[in-house]
């Protein structure tokens, strides 16, 4: 989802990539691969996530995910998908600043309703001072008409990684409550545009309106059949 | 009646009287009847062609008589070849020419259609799927097959670039030469491990297979590896490892490794000598340390593996036991088998699980690649 992550992974072999921009001048792009339909390695640059106050600007962060679980209903009839994931940044050594999250969140669709829920340990910190870790849940839904199945509408909350300066010292780091709701049309089976507006909890009356492309195609193997 | 027979005859005289003369036949002599042309060359024979309006002879020599002139381009189908001389056979009839003046003078040798075909050569069999020699920070107890190359690269978050590069020797040892970004160093005891890289290895390892010498005996592998000699910041540290190793496979989608670790460190500086063989200031128990892993395939080509090692740790400004610890590095990822010959890899490595650090955490990702090709060559050789 937006800010929230869910327990689907892409199947053997799929391709994953994003563009998202927002209203601010944020944007963040992904990409991400499906190791045999059980894990998923994505590699993102972004700066519409993480922030650096006061005052507060967008941070801009190359991170790397590896997520792995189980499918539904993998585990037992009705086992809802799985996904043990880690997100860690691969720039701390150039800026000082650590953001590294670790989640389980699991997914279920009933009927033509998705329901994600999960808990992330989310530590910050950076060189001159300890971490500082929370453990937080993290949730979204997704809702797709029956009257229109290319539709589905989303929302979704998580928390964000949050550095704050005091007279250009490092002090402290965070996480900060994030809101994010809009609508999924899937304009093709390998490409969908999303529309959301988001709400970060120190700026609530300021939303941000973005916008983000998906797209996901298969590229088989080279396995010798 | 006399007189119809007269008639009749008369009539007869007539008509032989009346036959007009043959025309004089004012055409030239027939020429000599020559032999009737020979067939052209079927597609089935070997065809050549006249390179130059070359002289077609009735024997293979230059006094005989010239049958005709073939002309350049003329096919030719040649089956007998006397020294320079091809007998050949064209649309006209047959004789002698000079074998270089044909092209492709290839006659087709009679005894070459009764000889038994060479049997064919049996297919190679597809190669078996390599047992990996290592888990992601661990040993296992499977040796490379004999001549089988392997290499691994990876990356990580923490901007460490990893190679491992191993060869099989006769199926009961391996040789490998690697990098590693596991040792790390602290300046002092609050400062943040940083990882020493590159750091250059050397390992060989020698054991037995599963199942070679009873039913259901483990892989067993016994390890070495060294380091070169490394320096940074003005401290120059090595390590070493002595490893025992067993590996079962559970099932066909199984498999557990265990085994213990025998390591020895040294660090050397302005002031600083100390080793972890240095019974002075370390016990025997500070180099002893367990291992293990597994791996799941639940899916086909998928496999999920998780382990534990170990790895020093040089602390520079730390007092007595403190200046090389050995910290616990947990590892889970997975391994994707996207050809039979290249694997895809990625996970989660901890450095230090003993310290509870989240923000320890890399993600790594890495490409290995196991090829039969060397052993191949050895044995075509054979």
């Amino acid at each position: 989802m937006w800010l929230a992550p869910t327990a689907e992974l892409p199947e053997e072999g799929g391709v994953l990539g994003s563009v998202m921009l927002d209203r601010h001048g944020g944007f963040a792009m992904g990409a991400g691969y499906g190791f045999g339909g059980i894990a998923e390695l994505e590699l993102a640059i972004a700066n519409s996530d993480a922030r650096l106050c006061d005052p507060c600007t967008p941070l801009e962060r190359s991170t790397a995910t590896f997520r792995f679980g189980a499918r539904e209903d993998d585990l037992f009839e009705g086992a809802p998908a799985l996904v043990l994931g880690v997100e860690a940044g691969f720039d701390a050594h150039v800026t000082g600043l650590h953001a590294t999250e670790a989640y389980l969140v699991a997914t279920r669709h009933v009927a033509f309703v998705t329901l994600h829920g999960g808990v992330a340990a989310s530590a910050t910190g950076h060189d001159n001072s300890a971490a500082t870790t929370l453990v937080r849940p993290l949730g979204g839904v997704e809702l797709t008409p029956p009257k229109f199945p290319k539709t589905t509408l989303l929302a979704d909350v998580s928390w964000q990684p949050k550095f704050a300066t005091t007279a250009g010292a490092m002090t402290t780091s965070t996480s900060e409550l994030a809101f994010a709701w809009g609508v999924r049309y899937q304009t093709f089976p390998w490409l969908a545009v999303e529309l959301a507006v988001r709400h970060d909890a120190s700026a609530f009356g300021d939303p941000d309106v973005l916008v983000r492309v998906t797209g996901q195609w298969g590229t088989g193997t080279l396995r010798a059949r | 009646m006399k007189k119809w027979i007269a008639i009749v005859l008369a009539g007869a005289a007539t008509h032989a009287h009346a036959q007009p003369a043959a025309p004089e036949d004012t055409s030239p002599p027939e020429a000599p009847a020559t032999p009737a042309p020979a067939p052209a060359p079927t597609p089935q024979e070997p065809v050549a062609h006249a390179n130059v309006n070359a002289p077609l002879y009735a024997d293979a020599s230059r006094d005989s008589k010239i049958v005709y002139v073939l002309s350049l381009g003329e096919p030719v189908s040649p089956f007998e070849i006397v020294g320079d001389w091809s007998h050949v056979k064209t649309a006209k009839g047959t004789g002698w020419v000079l074998t270089k003046f044909i092209t492709d003078p290839a006659p087709k040798d009679p005894y070459e259609e009764h000889k038994p075909a060479a049997p064919p050569k049996p297919a190679r069999p597809p190669d078996p799927r390599v047992a990996m020699p290592q888990v992601w920070t661990t040993p296992t107890g499977w040796l490379l097959p004999a001549a089988v190359l392997y290499s691994r690269t990876g990356v990580d978050t923490g901007g460490a670039v990893q190679s491992d590069q191993r060869v099989g020797l006769g199926d009961v040892a391996e040789f490998g030469v690697s990098t590693l970004d596991q040792v790390r160093r602290q300046t002092d005891a609050m400062a943040v491990p940083k990882a020493i890289q590159p750091y250059i290895t050397a390992t060989f390892r020698m054991g037995v297979g599963e199942d070679r010498l009873f039913a259901g005996q483990p892989g067993l592998v016994l390890g070495f590896r060294k380091s070169f000699e490394r320096s940074l910041e003005d401290h120059q540290t090595r390590i070493a490892e002595l490893t025992f190793v067993a590996s079962k496979h559970l099932g066909k989608r199984a498999a557990i490794h265990f085994g213990g670790a025998f390591w020895d460190a040294e660090l050397q500086g302005t002031g600083t000598d100390v080793a972890l063989h240095d019974h002075t200031v370390f016990a025997v128990g500070d180099q002893l340390r367990p291992f293990g892993g597994i791996q799941v395939e639940p899916i086909d080509h998928a496999e999920i593996l998780v382990d534990l090692g170990w790895a020093p740790q040089f602390c520079y400004a730390c007092t007595g036991a403190d200046q090389i610890k050995l910290r616990p590095e947990l590892s889970w990822g997975v391994r994707y088998q996207v050809a039979d010959w290249m694997a895809l890899e990625s996970g989660v490595r901890v450095p230090d699980i003993g310290a509870a650090n989240l923000l320890d955490a890399q993600i790594f990702g890495q490409v290995t690649f196991t090829t039969w090709a060397l052993r191949h060559a050895v044995d075509d050789l054979k």
